[in-house]
């Protein structure tokens, strides 16, 4: 536990639920006569159960399958910084497999990306939620 | 399995740094490829989940601080233009500070993705981190690599900076409340 220097700090350490439970029960009983840490108190959690709405929209909006294609596509697609660089006279006749093909190739790519993801999830319609 | 279980939440904290959701779709996906090319160094000294959310969020202030050159560079090019089409008249003038954008933007709906645009980088990092992902002071100072006091100290301020900007929402719920 990280120790607290100031009243700001032990307030907000209260708050994130970082106090170890002595020094909880110490902070319940000051703020008991602090009206001005209890207000405090009140707008973080405000701010917070702001924040996971606006999230919880956010997330909620996204198209999973969407965005499953694009990262499998990015890595199927051939990176041209990674293939190997042959001056053309020195080419030999038969094109060597890029490197990136070997390392992350599209079977390959398939099943590794298989194992950050074993089942498709069920599709939303994406909806736009920009920030004005 | 490992996309199943994080690209929601990951979405989410881009979403916090980013604009918007093509920024933030962006940066996932460049996100998980990395993931995905970079797996074999990972070394398990961090867990998995701090290291993926390290990733998200490098990828995600780079795609800011790009955005924010290119659109520097936009405006810097249509002021120009306009310069020289307005020349001496002084129009334009009235026309930009009437707007007042960034008052304009903090109505309602859009208060909170307002209020985390106006934080600096390293601010917005913390109270995202922490607010949407819940992530504790350890993982926040794993993940961004920073000591667990600084982590501290930046959501202090990030905490204060979000009050300051949705005062009169905070307000407004308050009197709603009594």
């Amino acid at each position: 536990m990280q120790s607290a220097n100031t009243e700001d700090d032990k307030l907000q350490m209260f708050f994130d639920g970082e106090l170890t439970p002595e020094e909880e029960a110490a902070v319940r009983r000051d703020l008991e006569s602090s009206a001005e840490g209890m207000a405090q108190l009140r707008e973080w959690n405000r701010i917070r159960d702001a924040m996971k709405g606006t999230s919880r929209e956010w997330s909620g909006a996204l198209d999973s399958d969407a965005l499953f294609a694009r990262i499998e596509a990015d890595i199927a697609r051939p990176a041209a910084s990674d293939a190997p660089v042959v001056p053309s006279s020195h080419a030999p006749a038969s094109q060597p497999q890029p490197m990136w093909r070997w390392r992350v190739g599209r079977k390959c790519s398939r099943s590794t990306l298989g194992s950050i993801r074993e089942r498709s999830s069920t599709s939303k319609v994406a909806q736009a939620s920009r920030w004005p | 399995m490992l996309f199943d279980k994080y690209h929601r939440r990951a979405f989410a904290v881009a979403m916090g740094v980013v604009k918007n959701e093509d920024d933030a779709l962006d940066a996932v996906q460049e996100a998980f490829v990395k993931v995905h090319k970079n797996i074999h160094k990972f070394e398990g000294s961090s867990s998995f989940y701090t290291w993926l959310y390290r990733i998200v969020m490098n990828v995600s202030i780079d795609h800011v601080r790009r955005t924010s050159r290119r659109r520097n560079l936009d405006f810097d090019e249509r002021a120009l233009h306009q310069q020289s089409e307005v020349a001496g008249d002084g129009a334009l003038v009235p026309s930009m500070t009437d707007a007042n954008p960034a008052k304009a933007a903090l109505r309602r709906e859009g208060a909170i993705g307002a209020a985390l645009q106006e934080l600096p980088d390293h601010h917005r990092a913390v109270i995202v981190l922490r607010e949407i992902e819940g992530m504790s002071y350890e993982e926040m100072a794993e993940t961004l690599e920073v000591p667990k006091g600084t982590i501290m100290s930046r959501l202090f301020h990030a905490r204060k900076k979000m009050q300051a900007a949705l005062a009169p929402y905070l307000e407004g719920e308050e009197a709603s409340e009594d």
